[in-house]
């Protein structure tokens, strides 16, 4: 048998190298396309291709290392009961896909969860039937922003921000109408938010109440220079005038 | 020119009018000041449950 020389050598060892990183392109494309695959499979099943109504519990105590992107919208979204409660989800629900604005209950959505931001929540739907917006983000000690919020109109939510401690953005975007809304635990809430609050303070009612957390006022309104301690600035009166018809407690 | 009136608590105290609860409370038009009276931390906490984070 004669020997092999150089330079064939070389020309095959080249072949079997490029067939072997195309198996493994291949491979992962196929792996991939599994992936994908095994995705839609667990959304299709999980959402009952998009029609499921009812999500109570569904993630509870669950953890989500990547972002959550479920195949459907939560737009059909009617029962949130606990949905996200405890989970381990950061900063990963972050998305348009979470739409409760049909949803009657948020009853203790995402309870003591590590839930950093979200985007959009409508909570109009929220009925007092259910008790619906009852301490839908109480104990999320990590979240920090809601980048837009629609009130309940139809139930209490005084508990509803109960010991958001760490709350700096919250954008208020409709109007305040119902007795109680309570962000005394929310000492970090940015001025800005303070003042979405103020400014969506229904004009058509009398008598009702919001409580402010007192450090984050004094924080974003209390004069600094030459001032005696807790006199406040004129933008701060401003907003007092302009919601005369409101009961402000600070606590 | 509009005048908005402010009660004050005690330190340590919360001021109530048995529905609103604050250390400092800016009045609503037509609530009355003479419906206010103070109760002690402790009390405004058992009052509205605030006994900290439940158990779940």
């Amino acid at each position: 048998m004669s020997e092999l020389n150089a330079d064939t050598v070389a020309i095959v060892t080249e072949k079997l190298r490029r067939a072997s990183e195309n198996s493994t392109q291949l491979f992962n494309a196929g792996f991939e396309a599994g992936r994908v695959h095994a995705d839609d499979l667990f959304w299709y099943s999980m959402q009952a291709g998009g029609e499921r109504t009812n999500y109570d519990y569904v993630f509870r105590d669950t953890r989500w290392d990547k972002p959550f992107v479920p195949k459907y919208s939560f737009g059909n979204v009617i029962k949130a009961t606990y949905t996200f409660a405890l989970t381990k989800v950061g900063d990963n629900l972050y998305t348009d896909k979470l739409d409760f604005s049909k949803c009657n209950s948020m009853v203790s959505t995402f309870f003591s969860s590590d839930v950093i931001k979200l985007k959009k929540i409508d909570m109009r739907s929220c009925t007092a039937d259910f008790n619906g917006a009852a301490s839908t983000f109480a104990w999320c000690e990590s979240l920090k922003e809601i980048s837009e919020f629609y009130p309940p109109i139809n139930t209490d939510f005084s508990n509803t921000f109960r010991g958001c401690s760490e709350l700096e953005t919250l954008n208020i975007c409709s109007e305040i109408t119902v007795n109680g809304m309570d962000l005394s635990d929310c000492k970090k809430l940015s001025r800005a938010s303070i003042e979405s609050i103020m400014n969506n303070l229904s004009i058509n009612t009398s008598g009702l109440t919001i409580r402010l957390s007192k450090d984050a006022v004094n924080k974003a309104y209390e004069r600094t220079e030459g001032a005696n301690d807790g006199e406040m600035s004129e933008s701060w009166i401003d907003w007092l005038n302009i919601t005369g018809h409101w009961n402000i407690a600070l606590v | 020119m509009k005048l908005r009136r402010i009660i004050y608590a005690d330190e340590g105290k919360i001021l109530t009018n048995g529905e609103i609860y604050g250390r400092h409370i800016y009045l609503a038009e037509g609530v009355s000041e003479a419906d206010f009276y103070e109760i002690t931390e402790e009390e405004y906490n058992k009052k509205i449950q605030r006994e900290g984070k439940p158990d779940v």
